[in-house]
């Protein structure tokens, strides 16, 4: 796409401008809770960064794997005996814990440690940096196709080897 | 961004719903089809995840599932 | 893939001259480090200070939660998402829109248009969150880059959004566009932008 402006436009505009802040997005939550008004802890914030980070890696994974063995989320729910909405959770939404045993679960059908997976899950308070970091890349780089390509077995395979490789460390 | 073609065969059918929606919708035929892509992935996404997909009628509330054959 | 759509120039208030920055589309880990290590730490800090919705509206912090992450991720997967940055050496402002947007002003029921989902600037740039904001421009260069993508789309430059408090009056005043009026559930105005209001925007008067 190309900018349908001029530098000469956006200097003569920027200059007339009063000084008013220009933001749009979502609306507030009632209770201010999404804005952590209630907790004065600035080493929070960077936690749960992590922990979306994880959670976001862990809904990857699980889609992926879904995906790989050609699996609906009510097949794979009825597969690994587990609530298909929790899944559904747990595939889309960063800020959602899954329960210890969904995790449990999916740690077993899928044969990853479940130490791997309750540290994706923010079900743990340790956190191994090498997984973390190899789960944002995975996560970051991860295309969702509907089908797999062979690159994306590869990519997959190697992520799962990984964290089983961490649960031994 | 790369860019890759493909040519498209349409039924005469085909091709006079495709003028007919970009010349009601004000859009180059192009434009429609990549904004069809758009809103193809954005349902079917949903439908893969179980989601349902509705139609509401404001006058009566009526609600209609979107059905993908 | 993130691209760079065009070099712009930003207004540096301390040395009261022009900056050039960039303009991206998509975004990468740089934005998501920036906003991590940079944005987040001034937000949270000072959203620790404020204690009431209405302050923090006075503050600008309720974007400290945002998990621009997250979304960003899912934008890139997704055609009918779109995230753009803009930078000048750190990240100053990001944007993130949505195509499958419909109109719902009389003049453009049901017509496409582009939404815009989330539109921050860089703490460091607020005036109602530092006592000497940095840049200034950020936020026309981001509207201006979403009235863009409208055009490209064929959709003629319309666009929906809804705006924080502290922003409603450039949008109704500055901007001209259309205040559609409180949307409750939401709890914001919700604004559109028709396509003689994109034009006259961007035309160079």
């Amino acid at each position: 796409m190309k900018l349908h402006f001029t530098n000469d436009w956006l200097q003569r505009k920027i200059s007339a401008d009063p000084d008013v802040d220009i933001e749009a997005g979502p609306a507030i939550d009632s209770d201010g809770a999404h804005l952590g008004l209630a907790h004065v802890d600035n080493a929070a914030p960077a936690e749960s960064r992590t922990r979306v980070q994880l959670r976001v890696g862990l809904s990857v994974l699980v889609r992926k794997l879904r995906r790989r063995d050609g699996l609906s989320v009510a097949e794979l729910a009825r597969r690994a005996d587990v609530s298909e909405e929790e899944l559904r959770q747990v595939e889309h939404d960063p800020h959602y814990t899954a329960r210890p045993h969904l995790i449990h679960q999916l740690s077993n059908y899928f044969s990853i440690p479940l130490v791997a997976l309750s540290q994706m899950a923010g079900t743990t308070d340790e956190i191994d940096r090498v997984l973390y970091n190899e789960t944002v890349r995975y996560a970051a780089y991860s295309d969702d196709l509907e089908t797999m390509s062979n690159e994306e077995r590869r990519a997959l395979d190697a992520f799962v080897a990984t964290l089983v490789d961490r649960a031994k460390a | 961004m790369d860019r890759r073609q493909m040519t498209l065969m349409l039924s005469d059918k085909e091709m006079t719903l495709l003028d007919q929606l970009a010349a009601s919708r004000g859009m180059s035929k192009t434009a429609l089809v990549r904004q069809a892509l758009r809103l193809y992935q954005s349902v079917t996404e949903r439908l893969e995840n179980g989601d349902k997909v509705f139609v509401e009628r404001p006058s009566t509330l009526e609600k209609t599932e979107l059905m993908m054959l | 893939m993130k691209e760079l759509l065009g070099q712009v120039d930003l207004y540096n208030r301390e040395s009261a001259s022009y900056d050039k920055a960039e303009v991206y589309q998509e975004l990468d880990q740089k934005n998501f480090d920036d906003f991590d290590q940079l944005w987040q730490p001034m937000l949270a800090k000072r959203g620790a200070e404020v204690h009431s919705l209405a302050e923090a509206a006075n503050a600008n912090v309720q974007d400290a939660r945002w998990d621009w992450v997250g979304k960003a991720k899912v934008a890139a997967m997704m055609m009918g998402q779109e995230t753009f940055a803009v930078e000048c050496g750190e990240t100053q402002g990001l944007m993130l829109v949505n195509l499958n947007g419909f109109g719902q002003i009389e003049v453009q029921k049901g017509r496409e248009l582009i939404y815009i989902e989330l539109l921050a600037t860089a703490p460091w740039n607020r005036h109602k969150l530092v006592a000497s904001p940095r840049y200034k421009g950020v936020g026309r260069i981001l509207i201006a880059t979403a009235i863009s993508l409208s055009i490209d789309s064929g959709f003629h430059g319309r666009l929906g959004l809804h705006s924080l408090p502290q922003s409603e009056s450039w949008y109704r005043d500055e901007a001209k566009f259309t205040d559609l009026g409180l949307d409750a559930p939401k709890r914001m105005h919700y604004f559109e932008v028709t396509v003689d209001q994109a034009k006259a925007f961007l035309e160079d008067k």
